[in-house]
């Protein structure tokens, strides 16, 4: 049962007259909130795609936390008014179109019924629009992590308070203005249209109150513009009821304030048989003319007030914009509140205004199906779509013109008086109105309706800045690409055509619209998708393997928990005055380490303790210095010092073991601290002396620890799958802070490996290419281990300092040279930076050094 | 018979009326003019992305000519430097990296509060010395140094005597001003040449500051000279005016009438004050880093000309804030650190005027009958108070440029007396 039927079956007469039921049961109020569900779902179906949009560019950016949960209102404010532009013409309108409301008139009820319950019908479901989209932002929230209601965005300033009761309040103007309008005017098209002069009306009268007392005055914007839509919003309630009840009750085309201009409206002039036969014989008198000049002459005399309208209204805009400057960024010399508020405003109203330049192109000819007389005559689909567009483009590239002649002629200084700069001006101006436009005439196709083609057009538009920033911000798509969306509508409504003309608007119809609209916003994403898809990964294996040796517990003894921070083992002076007692203390400190270091029995040392005295690269200058101080000894005394070579070998005998319990912690820091021991022991052992001072037996060990690939390599997988895992656990919290610390690193140290920003931070590929750099950091890792060649290693390793963006030159073996570091400090340790370094093809060979004999090393011992 | 002249009508030629031959008129016209602006405003995004392109190229060009003939960065440093000493700078370094020598070093440069401040005392100073008759006599004093080489005369010595064998490898390994080889990787522009010697400048300068306390004339001169050859061994871009610790040490040695008379001519040679070439360089580097950190930022989706309206109006204007810190404005780092450089050369400009003309300069501006290369010094900038003319004083702070009480450590003001 229809709507309708409910509606005059005798059950609901009864009800409808009002003798029983309660009101908000009344068939006829269902049927008003059925009239305006498809508006209320295709605005939500827009506003829920909005939503996951801005989810899916969060989520993938690292926003979609707490910390970035900003509470604003606005968004899902502007569903409610988006919805209120076409729910009062859509309840008349619609019914006038149609023809319904002369039935419904027939009926045994009431004006007052009719008009209550369409009031009551724009009440509830702006209502419930407005709680879906409550609902929509609480949703929002949750997903953020957040209870909306209780954060402290939720608390509103004076300001905010103004700009949510404004809106609020915008919402039922609009409602009640579409509504008074509809009943007004014959066409619903009118209605819709009317808003934007009633709305301009009530938005300068506040502004020019506001202008006219002191508008540097707190609040008394807000105030003004309140209380002007308050008023305003009332008397249209009060006019509508009264409008309706004129139009119900007395007669459709009843006297009123706007017959005197009957003259100007054709569609409100009585339809008067004898004047129509007169008119259609002197047109047949007329010379004959060709297709197209007829068909455009039909459109011209269709719609030339609304075009007309929609010209007058652009050039006043346009000239009233021409101001704003291009080339002046804000911070030399911000724009005036002029620019901001009214220039840019209109600058917006017009751009409706061209997107309902689109609806009207289909919408004309949709009313009561007046396009078959085209498809019944045989007329060339291809040629009804050029007349339809002809002079609506053509009235565009006008307004370009007067954009481009506007700016030359408003006295602006600077770069934006250029011509070229005009030119580009004017040439973005056309652009973004022919996309405008272009969504406007699809829209216009697919709906039926002109009013929820008119309010959907308009709400897809908008959503569109929201594709287009999307396209361009998250998925970097080129600018030669973005025009493509609005050609292929174009080209889908050339396409559609046929089947429009014939009415075939079934679910193919429709299906096919859908598919060229998902085709023409699919392509412009198509590289940056593409570049998605390309995206290294880590290999199955590897991930297999990794994850496989993180779990094998073959680590001992793990540090990553309680990897100490950085010591300060000597401290700077505190002041002036506790210099000498500071650098005393230094000294102190200094030889108390030297005597660790050099002590019998530290050979047992733990890492921790090795880590309690400052860490591994104090160990390495200090047996630098010793040895320094040896070579001193050696040149000025012509033989060893036996004091400094007895602690140089009992310093260098506690190395091995200490790079193996580094090895075996698991952690990829302390394996890294391992190796850079590693190369400045292999530095020692390069040395020409080095035998001798050493001593066999302690170089053969040295040798032998340095020979250890394949436990290096052990160890480094190892260190490399636990750090892996942690990064993989590490979770963002916030901004800043990181839940782990992987391989004993800072996290932030891998997050940006090997991804090029580009596009800033709402980059949707940047941030996935982010998301991946652990990943990819460990698969290049993985990678590097198994490379043999030279050159595959030299060439990877300088890819792989690349994509660290690691400044520094990594400790190595550079020809003869072996770089031991510079001012090296825990903070600017790098992970893996030793590794596959042309150190270990030198390591291994002096591991395959033949050893001298022990009588040797036992008359060095003995000669020292 | 009305249906047959209908007929008759609709079968004629079919006829153009006015508005339509207007309407297509307006149209081709209309069509020429939004051809034009189109072919114009695709002009401008054809210029904006020549203008991107050019810049781009602009970019790896400034690198190329800081390359030279050379094919890459490795071949620059191999061509331009020496390996000769490079393993024994490597190991200095390596030993230097001691978490030791950076708290010992820094201690023994600490500098306390200026309190009360350097200018106070010296009004306070000069007034009493005025009420005592005597303008001149005690105005260089400072009784209590605030540095804490300075106070501590005693613990600089020893910490250098300690420590002879390594300031005494750094002098064996300055031999020369040849640039030290050291091994990097090649990042193209990104390729990072930078040798932190802050360590080894600051026990240099510890070292004259002995050698001044031992006054060993001959020391001084080689420890400064070493400082010197230090900063310039490791100065691969050219960027020597940071050389600070140099000049205090020349101010120091002049203080104690330690600087050798032959050697005032080479030092107001050596102290390269202000190079319009590095600075120029320097804004180049500016630029580059500025463009790239503009082609990360902005989305490459952007039409060109909207493109180059960001980099203009954001980015750039990094470059022309750098290029006017270093070229123009006043209170820049450049600005200070050539000030100290100047007034160390007018200081040796003035000890040589007194010693060729046995009289103090009546003033500054007398300076440049010497022949020296003091052009582009302003002189305006150091006060000079003349007594008589046997005896003058200098302040080489200067007057308007505002320098940070850390890098004038001790007092800047000057005796200039005759010498019989």
């Amino acid at each position: 049962m229809s709507s309708l039927d409910s509606v005059s079956h005798p059950k609901s007469m009864s009800l409808a007259t009002g003798i029983s039921s309660p009101w908000w049961r009344s068939p006829l109020l269902w049927k008003e909130l059925r009239q305006v569900a498809p508006l209320a779902i295709f605005v939500f179906l827009f506003g829920g795609g909005l939503l996951l949009l801005t989810l899916v560019a969060e989520a993938y950016s690292g926003r979609l936390n707490a910390a970035h949960w900003t509470g604003h209102l606005m968004p899902w404010m502007s569903l409610p008014i988006f919805f209120a532009t076409g729910v009062g013409a859509l309840l008349v309108g619609s019914e006038k179109d149609s023809r319904t409301l002369q039935w419904l008139q027939s009926l045994p009820i009431s004006a007052k019924q009719i008009a209550w319950n369409k009031t009551i019908a724009i009440l509830l479901s702006l209502g419930m629009v407005a709680a879906l989209s409550f609902l929509l932002w609480l949703l929002s929230g949750v997903l953020h992590g957040v209870w909306p209601l209780t954060h402290p965005s939720a608390s509103m300033d004076t300001d905010s308070r103004w700009m949510f009761a404004i809106n609020s309040l915008v919402s039922l103007f609009l409602a009640f203005a579409g509504f008074a309008f509809a009943w007004r005017f014959q066409s619903s098209f009118v209605a819709l249209a009317m808003l934007v002069p009633a709305s301009l009306l009530v938005w300068l009268t506040a502004y020019g109150i506001s202008w006219f007392f002191d508008y540097s005055r707190p609040d008394l914007g807000s105030r003004s513009y309140f209380g002007t839509l308050l008023v305003a919003t009332v008397g249209l309630a009060v006019d509508s009821w009264r409008q309706s009840q004129r139009y119900l009750g007395v007669s459709p085309g009843g006297a009123d304030g706007f017959d005197s201009w009957r003259w100007l409206f054709p569609w409100k002039q009585p339809a008067n048989a004898a004047l129509l036969e007169e008119q259609g014989v002197s047109w047949l008198k007329r010379e004959p003319v060709a297709l197209l000049t007829g068909m455009l002459w039909q459109t011209i005399r269709q719609y030339r007030l609304w075009w007309g309208a929609v010209a007058l209204f652009g050039i006043a805009a346009i000239i009233a914009s021409s101001r704003i400057p291009y080339d002046t960024p804000g911070y030399l010399l911000p724009l005036s509140r002029y620019d901001t508020e009214v220039a840019s405003t209109l600058l917006y109203l017009l751009g409706v205004a061209v997107c309902w330049l689109g609806v009207f192109a289909y919408q004309g000819e949709n009313i009561r199906d007046r396009v078959r007389f085209y498809a019944d005559r045989g007329v060339s689909p291809r040629l009804l779509w050029v007349t339809r567009h002809w002079v609506p483009l053509l009235l565009l590239i006008g307004l370009t013109l007067v954009r481009y002649l506007a700016r030359g002629f408003s006295g602006l200084s600077g770069e934006s008086l250029l011509p070229a700069m005009r030119a580009m001006d004017a040439g973005r101006f056309l652009v973004i109105g022919l996309a405008i436009y272009s969504v406007g005439q699809w829209v216009s196709q697919c709906v039926n309706s002109p009013v929820v083609a008119t309010v959907l057009a308009t709400v897809v538009a908008n959503a569109m800045i929201f594709y287009y920033l999307f396209a361009v911000l998250s998925l970097e798509a080129p600018w030669w690409l973005l025009p493509v969306p609005p050609l292929l509508f174009f080209v889908a409504t050339a396409w559609l055509m046929q089947p429009w003309m014939e009415r075939k608007i079934d679910w193919r119809f429709k299906l096919q619209q859908v598919a060229w609209a998902a085709v023409a916003l699919a392509i412009p994403l198509v590289p940056g998708t593409i570049e998605i898809w390309n995206m290294p990964r880590m290999k199955g294996e590897v991930r297999q393997e990794l994850t496989a040796l993180a779990g094998t517990g073959l680590v001992q003894g793990r540090l990553v928990d309680r990897l100490p921070k950085s010591i300060n083992y000597y401290a700077d002076a505190v002041s002036l005055e506790s210099v000498p007692g500071d650098v005393a203390a230094n000294e102190t400190s200094r030889r108390q380490l030297r005597a660790d270091l050099i002590q019998r029995g530290w050979d047992a040392a733990t890492v921790n303790r090795w880590l309690g005295r400052g860490g591994i690269r104090i160990g390495i200058t200090e047996m630098i210095s010793l040895r320094k101080q040896l070579e001193a000894e050696e040149q000025s005394e012509g033989t060893q010092g036996a004091t400094s070579q007895t602690e140089y070998r009992s310093m260098l005998s506690h190395f091995p073991k200490l790079i193996r319990d580094l090895r075996a912690t698991g952690t990829l820091r302390l394996c890294d601290e391992a190796e850079q021991l590693e190369v400045a022991l292999l530095h020692e052992c390069r040395l020409a002396e080095s035998r001798q001072r050493m001593g066999d037996r302690l170089f053969s060990q040295v040798a032998q620890v340095l020979g250890e690939s394949d436990q290096r390599d052990q160890a480094r997988k190892v260190a490399l799958a636990i750090a892996w895992m942690d990064l993989q656990q590490s979770r963002k919290v916030g901004t800043t802070r990181w839940g782990k610390s992987p391989g004993g690193y800072a996290p932030d140290q891998f997050f940006r490996y090997g991804s090029i920003q580009s596009g800033g931070l709402t980059s949707l590929i940047n941030n996935i290419r982010m998301m991946r750099a652990s990943e990819l950091w460990a698969q290049d890792l993985w990678d590097l281990l198994k490379l043999s060649g030279a050159e595959d290693r030299k060439r990877a390793r300088v890819d792989y300092t690349n994509n660290l963006g690691l400044f520094l030159t990594p400790p190595d073996l550079y020809d003869d040279l072996v770089w031991l570091g510079g001012d090296a400090t825990t903070n600017s340790a790098i992970p893996c930076q030793h590794w596959r370094g042309d150190w270990e093809e030198a390591a291994k060979a002096l591991a395959g050094m033949p050893s001298r004999s022990m009588q040797s090393e036992t008359e060095v011992e003995s000669g020292s | 018979m009305r249906a047959v002249a209908n007929q008759s009508t609709l079968q004629k030629h079919p006829a153009t009326p006015l508005w339509m031959i207007s309407l297509m008129a307006i149209t081709v016209l209309t069509l020429i003019a939004a051809g034009t602006i189109a072919a114009r405003a695709w002009s401008v995004e054809r210029a904006a992305q020549e203008e991107l392109h050019r810049l781009e190229t602009e970019t790896s060009e400034s690198w190329k000519t800081v390359l030279g003939s050379e094919q890459s960065i490795e071949d620059w440093i191999e061509k331009r430097t020496s390996k000769q000493d490079s393993q024994e700078w490597m190991e200095l370094f390596a030993e230097l990296s001691n978490p030791y020598w950076r708290a010992q070093l820094r201690s023994l440069l600490t500098i306390g509060d200026p309190v009360p401040s350097q200018e106070e005392e010296r009004t306070t100073t000069i007034n009493e010395a005025e009420l005592e008759g005597n303008p001149i006599a005690d105005v260089s004093k400072d009784p209590s140094p605030r540095v804490a080489w300075k106070r501590y005369p005693d613990l600089v010595q020893r910490f250098v005597g300690e420590h002879e064998e390594l300031v005494g490898r750094i002098e064996r390994l300055c031999g020369s001003d040849q640039l030290v080889y050291i091994p990097l990787v090649d990042r193209g522009e990104g390729t990072l040449l930078d040798v932190n010697i802050a360590s080894a400048s600051q026990l240099l300068f510890l070292g004259v500051v002995q050698a001044v306390a031992e006054r060993d004339p001959p020391k001084v001169a080689k420890r400064l000279e070493v400082l010197d050859r230090l900063w310039r061994k490791f100065d691969y871009w050219g960027y020597l005016p940071y050389c600070t610790y140099l000049i205090t040490g020349l101010h120091l040695a002049m203080d104690h009438q330690m600087l050798r008379k032959d050697d005032r001519h080479v030092w107001i040679d050596r102290i390269d004050a202000y190079d319009s070439q590095v600075l120029e360089a320097m804004v180049a580097v500016q630029r580059r880093s500025d463009f790239e950190r503009f082609r990360k930022e902005v989305p490459a989706g952007f039409v060109p000309s909207l493109r180059l309206s960001i980099y203009r109006s954001i980015f750039q204007r990094d470059t022309y804030r750098m290029a006017d810190t270093l070229l123009h404005n006043l209170n820049s780092q450049n600005a200070m650190l050539r000030v100290r450089h100047d007034g160390a050369k007018v200081r040796l400009a003035l000890l040589e005027f007194i010693d060729r003309n046995q009289r103090v300069p009546n003033d500054l501006m007398e300076l440049s009958t010497l022949g020296m290369p003091l052009g582009g010094i302003d002189l305006g900038e150091f006060s000079y108070e003349l007594m008589d003319d046997k005896t003058a004083v200098f302040d080489y702070r200067p007057k308007r440029i505002q320098v940070p009480d850390e890098y004038y450590p001790i007092d800047t003001r000057v005796n200039l007396k005759v010498e019989p």
